[in-house]
């Protein structure tokens, strides 16, 4: 393997003298895991109960074939990622059949107290594709390369993506800045 | 400002605010049993194990575990199951007959009456005009029942199901809760206690077991036949081909490989009456025999008759032996990374951690004795190499030539005229076949339209093909030699279907269980509404319906004449009667007059209502999320162009062990009984 990651492979020989990657039991990577997959599924698609079911789905499949995945360099980067396309097409689905009855009626949402409400209404207006390389790099600290796995698309599509967000959110902001 | 300096902090508070329940490990853990469970339930192997203290008697499964979307197929391929012993000729019984338990519908079940439960995986062939059975039983055992400890975790009815029923024995146990249509819950109950689970698997393992095979003419009635004659057949890695005058089992003797430069070996049994049998050793040549640093293991992939004979392909698997390469010291206590070059393998000792490595060695292939073109240019380790044996029914058996560029071999499977591989290239998702009149050389088949192969089944005067293109999968029939594939329609399963067949009935037939099961989660969720809004004497109702289309009405109130009656969707459009702003909805009529105004506020209001309160009505009639919409069928047909598609059978809860087609007629055996169906 090569580039960086936070996630370095154990290996250990087997009975045939061969090089197999160690892997974890499952209740360990869901322990230290799935609170993290779970607040960066709810940022990433802003829906806090669909990020839920999401995480549950991606984890359930991750149970069922932990053998698998547990050999992944990173297990928590898959989980994301199927628990991300799971949730978008259950919101393509939910669009599709929800929309035509929909007038585009906003309803209210009380901010948080804590969470700076200026970022938070920028953060919105960036897609999915954006705010996951955000959410992936800046809460779960993770770097290019681990990124770039998790999400299966090129380090430089990290790269890339990530400077349009953090310009789209700077511009957000100096215009919210500019109202008040 | 530098927005990434806020960023991270405002990430961390945007997840702390994250209102929303935990995900609970049980639950996970709990669906994915559930899920797993009802995964194997399709695969080829549903084994009992039986399962019994408290008088309680559970099916669980084995073998295959492949995964959610399809199925097993016809006939009597397939590795069986770890848990079967082999058939001991020691003690298989000399031959009986068994009680007759005919019917003649057209899909008809008949019990073995062998007493016992299967073990292992069950195998049916066709065999002459009938066909050929056989698996392991495991003889009952006797329990003792209603151990508190154990009976406790039961609700009562189950244990009333057992008691009253007489049950002393685990199958006893199982008939009763069956009968009683307590079986499943018995099984969600044992398989969701790991506990239980421990004990009950360690209860279905007393008892005797023994091998008992059975012929019939017509799948419904079943005779004992004497197996003391038959080779013994290691449980593992064992193939199964039949085209109904020869049988040939397969296998691998013993583990054989792991050593350097062992010579593991394939051995074919083969008899045409059941009572006399040849057996083959096939050793699949090493190029690297003698070689210290190269071990090698073979193991059996596929076999297949022929109209002439018959082939079997075995895999080698080849890899370098690092802890030969390291100073004795050093190994089996030394963690290490290898990195494979084009010229040769560098080690790197990591006695601590993998950051500070101590000791590195670095072989060329040349010193090794290795030439690596020979392992591939992409060689990173280990490496697969494809042998096919080759024999005509009186000749020697001899490897394959003339294979090079067709990719790896997957499968293979007779046709009247010859073989049928699917193989792969290297680097390509995608695969194609490749035909052979006489298993020794080998050409590409033209596959236009077809990009992909999932699954080959021979069938009379022809072979079916399950492929197509990513987006669009289907059925296809073909020419024995695999050319002039045409689209196969079936109206009942849906495009897209991956079907895979189990290919080891030779000529005979093609059948499959395709799983088309869905979770409700994923049904289309659609709604309709309509609300109506009273203003100055005018009744507007909105309508709105789940193919998209909506409208709105206007009437008069008191005379119930219609004002107006207009499509949704062009408003504020030029001429539109409906007219919209922040403040006001206006309904003018065709000279522009006004019928009335509504609030816009009010109107969304209304409307919003409305339709939460469909969707609340429509959630509230769907069944749980992740309940599951069982839709099982079986797809069978002995040419290709005549089908049988009709429900699964579901005998006992599960699908066939094993299904073998012969002229018109498909058995599927679950467990010791057997269901017959007729195909068009």
């Amino acid at each position: 393997m090569s580039g960086e990651s936070e996630f370095e492979q154990v290996l250990e020989l087997d009975d045939d003298g061969r090089l197999q990657p160690v892997s974890m039991a499952f209740e360990d990577f869901f322990a230290a895991h799935h609170q993290a997959v779970l607040s960066a599924l709810a940022i990433t698609i802003d829906d806090p109960e669909l990020a839920r079911d999401a995480a549950a789905e991606a984890m359930t499949r991750a149970y069922q074939r932990w053998g698998d995945v547990s050999l992944h360099r990173n297990p928590a980067g898959w989980v994301y990622r199927v628990g991300l396309n799971w949730a978008r097409s259950r919101l393509r689905k939910f669009r599709r059949e929800v929309r035509r009855h929909d007038l585009d009626l906003d309803r209210p949402v009380l901010p948080h107290p804590v969470v700076d409400p200026r970022l938070d209404a920028a953060m919105a207006l960036l897609s999915v594709d954006h705010r996951a390389v955000v959410v992936l790099r800046f809460h779960l600290d993770w770097s290019e390369a681990t990124t770039a796995e998790a999400l299966g698309i090129a380090p430089g599509t990290v790269k890339s993506r990530t400077s349009r967000a953090l310009s789209r959110l700077a511009e957000a902001l100096e215009e919210t800045d500019a109202d008040q | 400002m530098p927005i990434n300096d806020d960023l991270s902090e405002f990430l961390e508070a945007k997840a702390a605010s994250i209102d929303v329940d935990p995900i609970d490990l049980a639950g996970i853990r709990q669906r994915g049993r559930r899920r797993n469970r009802r995964n194997r339930m399709v695969g080829v192997g549903a084994v009992f194990v039986l399962v019994i203290g408290a008088s309680v008697g559970v099916r669980t499964l084995t073998a295959d575990d492949s995964g959610s979307d399809v199925a097993v197929g016809a006939a009597a391929s397939g590795p069986a199951s770890d848990s079967v012993p082999p058939p001991d000729p020691t003690v298989a019984l000399p031959t009986s007959t068994l009680g007759p338990n005919q019917s003649s519908t057209e899909s008809t079940s008949s019990a073995a009456a062998v007493p016992g439960v299967n073990v292992g995986t069950p195998i049916v062939v066709p065999w002459g005009d009938g066909f050929l059975s056989w698996s392991t039983i495991r003889e009952s055992p006797t329990l003792d029942l209603l151990d508190p400890s154990v009976a406790d975790k039961f609700p009562p009815e189950i244990i009333a199901a057992v008691r009253d029923a007489g049950a002393t024995t685990l199958e006893e146990s199982v008939e009763a809760l069956r009968a009683a249509g307590l079986l499943e819950l018995a099984t969600q109950i044992v398989t969701d206690d790991p506990d239980l689970l421990d004990l009950y698997s360690q209860a279905t393992n007393q008892g005797t077991t023994r091998f008992v095979a059975q012929t019939s003419n017509d799948g419904v009635t079943w005779q004992e036949i004497d197996t003391s004659l038959w080779p013994a057949v290691s449980p593992s890695g064992r193939e199964v081909v039949s085209d109904g005058s020869h049988l040939l089992i397969a296998e691998n003797p013993g583990d054989g490989g792991g050593g350097p430069n062992s010579a593991s070996t394939i051995r074919i049994n083969l008899t045409t009456d059941l009572e006399t049998w040849s057996t083959i050793d096939l050793a699949p040549p090493s190029q690297f025999e003698g070689n210290p640093h190269v071990r090698s293991e073979a193991w059996l992939s596929s076999i297949a008759i022929g109209p002439d004979g018959w082939v079997a392909m075995a895999n080698s698997n080849v890899w370098l032996d690092i802890e030969s390469l390291i100073p004795a010291e050093l190994r089996g206590v030394s963690e290490y990374r290898v990195d494979y070059k084009t010229d040769g393998v560098t080690i790197q000792i990591h006695p601590q951690t993998p950051a500070n490595p101590t000791d590195t060695f670095t072989f060329t292939w040349d010193e090794l004795g290795i030439d690596g073109s020979e392992l591939g240019p992409d060689f990173s380790g280990d490496q697969t190499i494809t042998t096919i044996f080759a024999a005509d029914w009186d000749a020697e058996p001899t490897v394959a030539v003339d294979t090079a560029g067709l990719g790896r071999f997957r499968e293979i499977v007779g046709t009247d005229s010859g073989y049928v591989a699917l193989t792969q290239r290297t680097g390509e998702v995608e695969s194609n076949l490749a035909y052979s009149a006489d298993g020794m050389s080998w050409q590409a088949v033209a596959t236009p339209g077809i990009q992909r192969v999932d699954a080959l089944a021979a069938v009379d005067g022809g072979l079916v093909v399950s492929g197509g293109t990513n987006s669009d999968l289907g059925l296809w029939l073909g020419g024995p030699d695999g050319a002039g594939l045409v689209p196969v329609t079936l109206p009942e399963i849906p495009p897209g279907t991956s079907i895979r067949f189990n290919t080891g009935s030779s000529t005979l037939g093609a059948a499959a269980i395709v799983d088309l099961t869905r979770y409700s989660a994923f049904d289309p969720f659609t709604v309709d509404f309509d609300v109506t809004i009273e203003q100055d004497g005018i009744a507007v109702t909105f309508v709105q319906r789940s193919d998209g289309s909506g409208w709105l009405k206007a009437v008069d109130s008191a005379t119930g004449e219609v004002l107006l009656e207009q499509p949704l969707g062009a408003e504020n459009q030029a001429e539109s009667p409906v007219t919209i702003d922040a403040e006001w909805l206006t309904l003018s009529d065709e000279v522009g007059d006004l019928i009335v105004r509504l609030p816009t506020v009010e109107v969304e209001k209304k409307i919003n209502a409305a339709r939460d309160a469909a969707i609340a009505a429509a959630q509230s009639d769907r069944p749980a999320p992740e309940e599951m919409v069982p839709d099982v069928r079986l797809v069978a047909s002995r040419d290709g162009v005549n089908w049988l598609v009709t429900s699964a059978p579901d005998e006992a809860g599960s699908f066939p062990d094993a299904m073998a087609i012969n002229g018109h007629t498909l058995v599927a055996r679950f467990g010791s009984d057997f269901q017959t169906f007729t195909l068009p």
